[in-house]
């Protein structure tokens, strides 16, 4: 080939790449109706294994997390029982990781698939999403740690959280749980992508991005170990929290109403067992702004919960014996002893439930 | 194959090119402006 001839072939190349014509008109069409229909064909399945690792935002992503890992406990063929911890930032940070609890389990004779499925805040509407990912046929016990702040959501916040979900979850049950609670269901495709879009559009760059890297987002499951705070940020996060009390009877009502319903659909299944346990809550933080009269009430309304639905209730820090000196804040542990002693008397209990239960 | 023929067939290869290209961009562009519609409403209300 002579040189002429390279440069009217690359001249060749170089106008059809750089004029708009019929070809790449068509190309682009075919391209954008391609890449449409796969992204429609992405189901739930995709977000298990090593695509998990990419979708976390950042390291404190937890409800990408926890909802890869709600459906890697849906679609695992794994038989061992599950024990599932649910729960806000408190309980996730007063308990050990999944290998190490499991580990520590199976020190005490059980053999148990941990699945931590805690996030930040997470609410009564959001602890049902996750639960309904764990097959009926498996047995496990389910842990939901609780606090008097889980209570203070509003009709108005939940309602957004079934409009704009923070967990890529979105099923038709959650539908019917909403009108139960006389909310708005949002309508449903049954098309994965269609009904998570929320969940999965802030998150499709940067996963791809560090797909094509190799490299996976790196978690930080506790973000307040070794922290500790200062007077000025003290008075600020507790005078920030107390404003969640603003008609607590009314909200509490509410929201008990929807804990009833999930220990219902719990004890409805002969082969799942269900504990409440009581997320750390500083000492400190009830002497300034919650005060003991006020959190003495949430306790007396819990044991009649736990009495009602025959359901344990667990006050895991006060048997831990946890201090001041062991919270970042108003309920968070900030170091690992804390977190070991916290997560001991839970598996202590754990181990005498499941035992029981087995035997009879 | 004469040379125009090679010539066409590069032409049509660009062409391709570029609509590949273009699509693959305009997907691109298309999440990038939802997730950043949607990612204020998914920070937004974290913090209740």
């Amino acid at each position: 080939m002579s040189a002429s001839e390279f440069r009217g072939y690359l001249n060749a190349f170089w106008g059809g790449l750089t004029r708009v014509s019929w070809a790449s008109l068509l190309t682009t069409v075919i391209v954008l109706l391609t890449l449409g229909a796969s992204t429609l064909a992405i189901g739930e399945k995709l977000l298990i294994g090593r695509a998990a690792s990419y979708i976390p935002l950042h390291g404190e992503d937890f409800y990408a997390l926890a909802t890869t890992e709600a459906l890697r406990m849906e679609h695992s063929a794994g038989s061992r029982p599950a024990l599932v911890l649910l729960g806000g930032s408190a309980t996730n940070e007063s308990l050990a990781e999944a290998s190490e609890i499991e580990r520590m389990l199976r020190g005490a004779g059980l053999d148990m698939e941990v699945f931590r499925l805690t996030t930040q805040r997470q609410n009564l509407i959001e602890s049902f999403a996750l639960l309904e990912r764990l097959p009926d046929d498996r047995p496990a016990m389910i842990v939901l740690g609780l606090g008097p702040s889980r209570f203070t959501w509003t009709r108005a916040q939940l309602q957004k959280t079934i409009r704009f979900p923070r967990l890529g979850l979105r099923s038709e049950f959650l539908d019917v749980v909403s009108r139960e609670l006389a909310m708005e269901p949002v309508p449903q495709t049954g098309l994965y992508v269609l009904d998570n879009f929320n969940f999965l559009i802030p998150r499709t760059l940067p996963a791809l991005g560090r797909y094509f890297r190799g490299t996976s987002t790196p978690i930080n499951r506790f973000p307040n170990n070794g922290r500790v705070i200062d007077k000025e940020e003290w008075v600020t996060r507790g005078e920030q929290i107390m404003k969640r009390w603003a008609n607590y009877n009314r909200k509490f009502a509410f929201n008990a109403d929807l804990l009833t319903l999930i220990i219902r659909r719990v004890n409805s299944n002969p082969r799942w067992e269900m504990v409440l346990i009581e997320h750390p809550l500083n000492p400190a933080f009830i002497d300034e702004f919650l005060g003991w009269e006020r959190y003495g009430n949430f306790l007396e309304r819990m044991e009649t919960i736990s009495t009602e639905e025959r359901v344990p209730f667990w006050r895991l820090h006060v048997e831990a014996q946890l201090t001041s000196e062991d919270y970042f804040d108003w309920a968070h542990v900030n170091n690992d002893q804390a977190r070991d002693r916290c997560t001991r008397v839970l598996l202590d209990h754990v181990k005498d439930v499941w035992m029981s239960g087995n035997e009879s | 194959m004469n040379p125009e023929q090679i010539a066409k067939v590069l032409r049509h290869t660009g062409a391709v090119f570029q609509g590949a290209v273009i699509g693959v961009l305009l997907v691109l562009a298309i999440i990038a402006l939802l997730a950043t519609s949607n990612a204020v409403q998914l920070f937004r209300y974290q913090g209740f």
